[in-house]
């Protein structure tokens, strides 16, 4: 799980910035550094330009890898938060059951 | 082109300017933070995943799951810019519900505010200047 979880990160760290790179060429600087603190503005922008900045395929990829590594995290025991000062965030067993009972 | 127009080019009102674009931007946050609230799997950082070491804005959708729980100090310690980055996305989202006569109106106020402040660029380079010291020192 670890090794596709690894290739998955690494596939998306390149073509990540393939786009981010084209974000600030087209954006500017500070576009550009808000694409690279938060890498879905980037994602959301590749997609939107993706016919005028030929990022198609790049994006199709993206997106794919995005999946597999959501579907690995998943199956190997949901999101890896920061350390934090107090237990808040809760585990995905426990979001998974605070989701079933919205929908109980 | 001099750095002083960088710096007070409006850089948020582009963001938010098209009504689609901003809900869809802030939808798509929203559920990042949701995600991550919930302990499910949210977006995994690129950059994280390949060095193992955080980006700038790395522990920011636990930092806003903390304080959604009213958990200050644990949002505060994990990452400082948590309260910015949720007062951000509800008035990003806020912005965008607006009616289009209001909206136009705070936009061209947010645009003249961004021309004389800078703000978005002292906020990213802020931002940057904080992941230097925590990769250095935390």
């Amino acid at each position: 799980m670890s090794i596709i979880s690894s290739i998955a990160g690494l596939v998306s760290f390149v073509v990540g910035l393939v786009v981010l790179i084209k974000l600030f060429q087209k954006e500017g600087a500070l576009k550009g550094i808000l694409g690279f603190i938060c890498m879905l503005y980037t994602y959301i922008w590749g997609w939107r330009n993706a016919k005028e900045q030929n990022l198609t395929t790049m994006m199709w990829i993206w997106t794919g890898v995005i999946i597999v590594s959501a579907i690995v995290g998943a199956v190997a025991g949901g999101s890896t938060p920061m350390p934090t000062g107090g237990d808040v965030v809760p585990t995905t067993e426990e979001g998974l059951r605070i989701i079933m009972r919205l929908f109980a | 082109m001099q750095i002083s127009n960088y710096f007070f080019k409006p850089t948020l009102t582009p963001l938010i300017e098209k009504r689609p674009e901003s809900l869809l931007m802030g939808g798509a946050v929203a559920l990042q933070f949701g995600l991550v609230a919930v302990g499910l799997p949210g977006w995994p950082c690129p950059f994280k995943a390949t060095f193992g070491i955080p980006c700038p804005g790395c522990g920011l959708s636990t930092a806003v799951s903390s304080l959604v729980h009213g958990d200050w100090h644990a949002a505060i310690t994990t990452h400082p810019f948590a309260p910015i980055f949720l007062f951000g996305l509800i008035f990003v989202l806020g912005v965008s519900l607006l009616p289009q006569t209001a909206r136009m109106a705070v936009l061209e106020k947010i645009r003249r505010f961004e021309e004389r402040t800078g703000i978005m660029a002292i906020l990213l380079v802020s931002l940057l200047v904080y992941w230097g010291f925590r990769l250095i020192w935390l």
